[in-house]
């Protein structure tokens, strides 16, 4: 994967998908798109053309954990790499979401460098394996 | 065991003395078999059977406890229809506050970046040519410095109106404390609610059921020790799992 990969960034919060997305772009990716629950999220997934999901939690209609087990449930999405940033940080809901599949877990708030290192973590991995 | 179980005792004979006056065609014995019969009932006789005082009392203690009720009934009333409607709204315009506020700065961030980009390409392009020993002339350097000085001025207009953005804080500070003394208030009448609905019984506290959508951020004083604190102890937690 390289810098044209399509990410979709899904929170429920207008605001924190933008910081995402100028986040994103200040490291090279140029294409980011937005949804603002799992809800609709799963349909642009189910579109075929994205190649990396940052998903937040807590939010209405589908939260990220169903959205993320959707995710891996679906045969054409199950090896999409998924990175939760979240608010959500209880000890058991992050064994909870590594159980169901999720390649890297971020909270809030977070810096920049962070969301580089653990992006590039998951590129690594999956080039690796 | 009913009240009449408790009267039974009183009640009784003087049943029967009213039967066997009735029998006998006794007007005055009926008259006053009935008349203490009655008296029995009202429970002023002498006598009256404690079981009796002890239903009028827990009577009275039920009808003023309904008596409250109603009242808390309509306190909750109250802040059904008019209060929690009003709360609901505050925290929503909250929500487009701090959203509003948000994205301007972010508006204002969006825009000063390019500007701190011109000033520092333009001021090292022509450090350049005078490090390559180019006499840049007096226009040019009148053109460029002129574009700096614009682009400053901009920068700090955008600068001081990204403070201004942050007045969101105090307004919205204003509003989220109205919502908290509402709460309070909820918490008082749900509190008074529980004591006259649990009066006499043992209740335990039912914690709140777990809800897979999450909580949101930690707030202190309320969440504890099963929050992990840092990104590294969510990246040791990961580590566990090969990850």
């Amino acid at each position: 994967m390289s810098a044209d990969m399509n990410i979709l960034v899904v929170d429920d919060f207008s605001t924190m998908r933008r910081i995402i997305k100028n986040l994103l772009h200040d490291l090279g990716y140029q294409n980011v798109s937005e949804a603002d629950d799992g809800n609709t999220a799963l349909p642009l997934l189910r579109g075929g053309k994205i190649d990396f999901l940052i998903t937040d939690w807590n939010m209405p209609g589908m939260h990220g954990l169903e959205l993320l087990r959707q995710v891996r449930a679906d045969p054409k999405l199950a090896r999409m790499p998924v990175l939760m940033l979240t608010a959500e940080a209880k000890r058991e809901q992050i064994i909870e979401a590594a159980q169901a599949g999720v390649d890297g877990y971020v909270i809030k708030p977070f810096t920049a460098v962070t969301l580089k290192e653990k992006i590039d973590k998951i590129l690594a991995a999956r080039a690796a394996g | 065991m009913t009240a009449l179980d408790h009267q039974s005792a009183f009640i009784e004979p003087r049943l029967e003395q009213l039967a066997t006056a009735f029998g006998a065609r006794d007007e005055a014995a009926f008259d006053a078999a009935l008349a203490s019969l009655l008296a029995c009932r009202t429970g002023i006789a002498a006598g009256a059977p404690p079981a009796l005082l002890g239903d009028l009392r827990r009577v009275a203690s039920d009808l003023q406890a309904a008596l409250e009720r109603f009242s808390l009934d309509m306190r909750l009333a109250d802040f059904a229809r008019r209060d929690m409607p009003d709360a609901r709204a505050s925290l929503a315009e909250v929500l487009r506050l701090t959203e509003a506020a948000a994205h301007r700065t972010l508006d204002l961030i969006e825009r000063s970046g390019p500007l701190a980009t011109a000033v520092s390409e333009s001021s090292r392009a022509m450090l350049q040519r005078i490090r390559n020993a180019e006499s840049p002339s007096g226009t040019e350097m009148g053109v460029l410095l002129g574009r700096m000085s614009n682009d400053m001025d901009h920068l700090r207009a955008n600068l001081t109106e990204m403070q201004l953005a942050q007045t969101y804080q105090d307004l919205s500070g204003q509003i989220i404390r109205n919502v908290m003394d509402l709460v309070s208030e909820v918490e008082q009448a749900l509190g008074e609610l529980r004591r006259l609905g649990t009066q006499g019984h043992d209740v335990s506290s039912t914690a709140r059921p777990a809800d897979a959508r999450g909580s949101g951020p930690a707030v202190p004083g309320i969440d504890g020790p099963e929050r992990v604190n840092a990104q590294r102890d969510v990246d040791e937690l990961f580590a566990r799992f090969g990850m």
